[in-house]
């Protein structure tokens, strides 16, 4: 795992752009979820003014914004996979995609992904050159991912295009200082500090000399910094990490002096109380450096740290337990920030303070008389390194190090910043993370209801699915989502969401039934049984009742299914449809006779019900009634146009009458309608082949056979058109395949 | 679907509207305060679903004096309470008083609309309309109702005056649709962008500029629109393929090849998409895809012409010119104007060194698509061929131009989307 260190440092200890930034702001602290908030209060009221094209305007910007939100708490959490996650989904939400492609970049290059977070950014620049915001971070990411005279170049560019836009200098002042050239990187700073003058500003210019080594010119823009305003933050702390870096000893009396001045402002800071322990111990000046050390054991970013020089300090002042204690703290508490390196090798914070502290704790333990234990982390601290103790400006230089922005290789200023979430406490957070995962949640709804409106179920399910994932609890959700893959034909996947959705509504008794139904329809027939069989309206509805003895007819339980189907006849003899389906059970068994006298019965009770026509034309077609089944087929398609099967049907009537015309005429039709008839194709190619069209007829048929390749006749009649335009070899391959489906067939094994 | 027509209470700012019109009411200025006051009291009334104490109180203030504003109001709360004929009544009243008050004109309007008396509705909208603005909801309706008796510029005068007035997308998008209608692309682009401006995430506004676009040989302003479809919609297959086409018509073969992908990913059987798939690997010349996904799109629609002359591009590009010239003579046969079709015969033609046959059959393609960068090219190497140098010139000239034209389109397409090489080189 990488180390989270240097973002929480960033985050929570550094002056930034964003705090230069937002102290410039109105004061009172934002609250994060506003745009989120507006942006749902605009969709309702959109609503409600019969708006819907704004309203899902609206709810889309919602979502944008509480993916956003989301990310940002994930980023600042150290969970860069879930905020790239909700970064993508930000930009996927909305037509202006900016906001969310530019999160996902910085995630990007926290990430150490420089390049994909140029490429994006690259992408972003294309479209706007003039977006200086785009460019700096893309300058960055050049940076970072190597090419920092191209991030230089793109830094100069926005310059002049944007010579407004005051954050490039700091940024093109970082490139310059990272390129060694402080002399260019100076008058960038001196506008910077002109342009904004305040105290923070010659801040934020002092540690970035500070981080580049040129102390000096630090110390300068911090003195500045104090003059304008005494009180201001950071000052003091970082003018006392530049005399701690600077060489002499007399410049730890001055270091020591700036701590303290600092924690004159913010008392409880937890580096400056760290760095002036490490400066007390390093002027062995035990005793004092017990309480900011103990302060600063508090704090998770400076507590390792501070256990370490708190055992030293123990050791020194001939309290070896307490030092035994503290030491092993810091042992514990290093080995689990262990971090990965970027060439996969997992080692621990660092070899020479590993062994330091194993060297410290090794004395400590001596002391006790615990010699045993002694040995064990004397030879550890050989093992890490053979020097078994850091100078102070080491140590010191390593702590900066960390918490410099620009530590990553080649970065250029802080590359992630949620200002809005990362002052927040991590109980703060969860509440801000609950709340925004519902009301995005409550979005999806109300956007996936706008799709089922349409009848686009298939959309409307992936829009309740991205909330019941975000917030599985959520109130219609689950019902939600499982009526609109029900709706969608996706009887299986519905019947997970419609159980959930029953626990939340046992009593619902349609819910009940639509469960019943998926499950029928997804062959769970034992399921659907069980469900219907103690619904208490089954028997007042004659679907239901027909439903229940279809599955238990499925499931094996014939007898019961007889008297259903009885009971269904008795007492809905006066129902068409049922009328239409007993005709075509009769039909499926050749029962003939019996089929026709139901069908007939249907007409007379409905003269326009569904397939009652179509049924009658299938039995006369098989009787050989050529006649009475166009008749009847034209009887269908006059009530039913749409009914294409009935359509082919009668084509091939037709066909079969020695019509091919309008048999043609009407398969053409049919083809308009299902291009994927394979029947269809099929019937074409075999009447063209008869009239000698064989090159169209191949067309039809070579169609027909891709359709159903299993199809033998499609075969034989593909043989047929192939042998007509004289390819033998491909006409004898097509005959060949219609042998092996016949025999297949033959022997039961083929459809 | 009937849209928010019951008169469910006073609309936002009603009785300060009714208010501001009691000047024609020609009552004591004393007492048109106090009335004023005691009005609004009632509103307050209506709005919190009081109706029986709204009711007797308005009928105390018309005890006292007539006015059309009460009499109105009156009318709104006993149309509320489903008393049709009185809440009729009391709105004829308030007009016979006042006749140039639009509100009690919309609020009969609206109890006809209810009672499906389409035509005393449209009456009373009308009359209402030329006394000033309607509310949203009656001025669509009133928009529809002039549609449907064919007077389209009355339709759309009423849909400008509700875009205008309420910011209503609704309004746009039926007025882009009646511009578009009668031809005027440029009309209709431009209320679709103030839509946009609007509701710039709403699928149906963006659909609808796209469309429009496409319609309008604009396919860069469409892929301005599709772009953003086809990322926020990824289950649609229309947005992406579509996305293709517009890309295609610009000259970004490898961009619509790539859109088409994703189209073909979410649909694998579609011919559509595996013809546009086909005429994108045929620019790029890959051929053997292009003929792959063509030979599949003629399975499922094996008479189409497209196919048919994009499969013969890719089959003269594979050097099977006699398969090539077959299948364009196919497509030729379907649609005799075909222009690909005709550039396939003629590049044949030119295989073969028969070039008067060649120069026949560009000539026939370039008259089917003036601005194919391919047939005038290929047209001016026939030209020059035949020792014509004058032709073969003008028609490199057109090349030139046509190739410009392309190539300015994408770099503005590379531009809009992105998909350029940065914004920080020149």
């Amino acid at each position: 795992m990488r180390s989270r260190r240097p973002i929480l440092l960033l985050v929570l200890a550094t002056i930034s752009w964003c705090a230069v930034r937002s102290s410039f702001a109105a004061a009172g602290p934002p609250d994060p979820a506003a745009r989120l908030t507006r942006a749902l209060a605009e969709a309702e009221t959109s609503l409600r003014q019969n708006e819907p094209e704004i309203a899902e305007s609206r709810y889309r910007t919602a979502l944008a914004e509480g993916w956003l939100l989301l990310g940002a708490l994930a980023a600042v959490e150290g969970d860069l996979v879930e905020a790239a996650r909700a970064f993508e989904r930000a930009a996927g939400s909305v037509t202006d995609d900016r906001r969310g492609l530019m999160a996902l970049a910085m995630v990007e290059l926290e990430a150490g992904r420089a390049g994909e977070a140029a490429n994006l950014l690259r992408r972003l620049a294309a479209r706007n050159p003039a977006d200086a915001e785009v460019r700096q971070s893309l300058a960055r990411a050049l940076a970072a991912a190597g090419s920092l005279e191209e991030a230089v170049q793109e830094l100069e560019e926005v310059r002049v295009l944007a010579p407004e836009h005051h954050e490039t200098l700091y940024t093109l002042a970082t490139a310059y200082l990272r390129q060694g050239r402080p002399e260019a990187a100076q008058p960038l700073l001196t506008e910077l500090a002109a342009e904004r003058p305040r105290p923070e500003t010659h801040v934020l210019i002092g540690r970035t000399w500070r981080d580049h080594g040129h102390h000096e010119r630090a110390r300068a823009a911090l003195e500045a910094a104090l003059e304008l305003d005494p009180g201001v933050r950071r000052a003091h702390y970082y003018l006392g990490t530049v005399e701690l870096l600077s060489e002499g000893r007399g410049r730890i009396e001055e270091a020591i002096g700036h701590f303290r001045a600092e924690l004159e402002v913010a008392p409880d800071d937890p580096m400056t109380n760290l760095y002036l322990g490490i400066g007390l111990v390093e002027s062995r000046r035990h005793e004092e450096a017990l309480p900011p050390l103990e302060t600063a054991s508090r704090a998770a970013i400076s507590r390792r740290d501070a256990f370490q020089f708190l055992g030293r300090s123990y050791l020194a002042l001939d309290r070896p337990a307490e030092a035994v204690t503290a030491l092993r703290r810091a042992l514990e508490l290093a080995r689990a920030e262990a971090m990965e390196l970027p060439d996969g090798v997992f080692v621990d914070l660092g070899e020479s303070q590993l062994s330091s502290i194993h060297y410290q704790l090794a004395l400590a333990l001596r002391r006790t008389g615990k010699t045993d234990d002694a040995a064990t982390h004397f030879a550890r601290a050989r093992e890490h390194s053979a020097r078994l103790a850091e100078s102070s400006r080491e140590i010191l230089s390593r702590y900066l190090g960390q918490e410099k922005p620009g530590s990553a290789p080649g970065v250029l200023g802080p590359p992630l910043e949620f200002p809005a979430v990362a002052g927040l406490e991590p109980a703060g957070r969860e509440r801000l993370r609950r709340a925004v995962a519902s009301a995005v949640a409550r979005t999806y709804l109300n956007l996936g209801v706008f799709k089922s409106r349409e009848s686009r179920f298939a959309g409307a399910a992936r829009l309740f699915a991205a909330g019941a994932e975000l917030d599985p609890g959520f109130p219609r959700l689950q019902y939600s989502l499982g009526v609109a893959l029900f709706n969608d034909g996706q009887f299986e996947e519905a019947t997970a969401p419609l159980t959930r959705a029953r626990e939340e509504s046992p009593e619902d008794a349609d819910l009940r039934r639509m469960l019943a139904l998926a499950r029928l329809n997804s062959e769970d027939y034992e399921g659907a049984a069980e469900l219907l069989r103690s619904d208490a309206g089954r028997r007042e509805n004659p679907s239901l009742e027909y439903a229940y003895g279809l599955a238990l007819v499925r499931s094996g339980r014939a007898a019961e299914a007889e008297s259903v189907f009885a009971a269904l006849l008795a007492e809905n003899s006066e129902w068409p449809e049922l009328n239409v389906v007993l005709g075509q059970a009769y039909a499926q068994q050749d029962e003939y006779e019996a089929a026709i006298g139901s069908l007939r019965r249907a007409l007379e009770l409905d003269p326009g019900v569904a397939e009652a026509h179509a049924t009658l034309g299938d039995i006369f077609l098989r009787q050989g009634k050529l006649g009475e089944a166009e008749a009847s087929l034209r009887a269908e398609l006059a009530a039913h146009p749409e009914d294409e099967r009935s359509r082919y049907t009668l084509a091939m009537v037709l066909d079969l009458n020695r019509r091919p015309e309008e048999a043609k005429r009407l398969l053409r039709q049919h083809l308009d309608a299902r291009p994927l008839s394979a029947d269809g194709r099929y019937l074409l190619g075999k009447i063209l082949l008869a009239e000698g069209a064989a090159e169209d007829a191949l067309e039809q048929l070579t169609a027909a056979a891709d359709l159903a390749p299993e199809d033998a006749n499609i075969r034989y009649q593909l043989g047929q058109a192939l042998q007509k335009l004289g390819r033998a070899d491909e006409a004898r391959r097509e005959f060949e395949s219609f042998r092996r489906l016949k025999q297949a067939q033959r022997d039961g094994g083929a459809p | 679907m009937r849209r928010g027509l019951a008169m469910r209470g006073l609309p936002a700012g009603l009785v300060t509207a009714l208010l501001a019109c009691s000047t024609i009411w020609a009552a004591p200025a004393g007492a048109r305060a106090a009335d004023a006051t005691r009005l609004e009291k009632v509103a307050a009334m209506v709005e919190a679903g009081r109706l029986d104490a709204a009711e007797s109180e308005l009928r105390q203030i018309l005890a006292l004096e007539d006015n059309p504003i009460a009499r109105d109001l009156l009318g709104v709360v006993l149309g509320r309470q489903g008393r049709h004929e009185e809440a009729e009544l009391e709105l004829r009243r308030a007009i016979a008083f006042a006749p140039d008050l639009a509100a009690p004109r919309q609020h009969l309007a609206r109890l006809y609309l209810i009672q499906k008396r389409e035509a005393e509705a449209a009456a009373e909208l009308r009359e209402a309309a030329r006394l000033g603005p309607l509310e949203r909801e009656l001025g669509l309706r009133l928009a529809a109702i002039e549609q449907a008796a064919g007077d389209d510029a009355a339709a759309q005068r009423q849909l400008r005056a509700v875009a205008e007035r309420y910011e209503s997308v609704r309004a746009l998008l039926e007025l882009a649709r009646l511009e578009s209608g009668r031809g005027d692309h440029e009309s209709a682009l431009g209320s679709l962008r103030r839509a946009l401006g609007i509701a710039p995430n709403s699928e149906a506004v963006l659909r609808a500029h796209a469309e429009v676009s496409l319609a309008a040989a604009a396919p860069i302003a469409a892929v301005w629109t599709l772009e953003p479809l086809a990322r926020m919609h990824p289950e649609r297959v229309e947005y992406p393929y579509l996305l293709g086409v517009a890309r295609l018509k610009v000259g970004d073969a490898a961009g619509a090849a790539e859109t088409l992908e994703r189209a073909l990913a979410l649909e694998p059987r579609r011919a559509l998409t595996l013809i546009a798939l086909g005429l994108a690997y045929n620019n790029q010349k890959r051929f053997e895809e292009a003929r792959e996904h063509l030979v599949r799109s003629l399975r499922l629609d094996p008479e189409n012409p497209e196919a048919m002359a994009a499969l013969a591009q890719a089959e003269e590009g594979l050097g099977e010119l006699a398969e090539a010239e077959r299948h364009a003579r196919r497509a030729l046969a379907r649609n005799p104007a075909h222009s690909l079709a005709h550039l396939v015969v003629g590049m044949v033609r030119m295989k073969q060194g028969d070039y008067a046959a060649a120069r026949d059959a560009l000539l026939r393609s370039v008259e089917a698509n003036p601005g194919s960068v391919k047939a005038r090219y290929q047209l001016s190497l026939a030209y020059a061929r035949l020792g014509d140098g004058e032709s073969s010139k003008n028609q490199l000239a057109l090349y030139r131009e046509a190739l410009a034209r392309m190539e300015e389109a994408l770099i503005e397409l590379n531009t809009r989307t992105g998909t350029g090489s940065g914004g920080m080189r020149p």
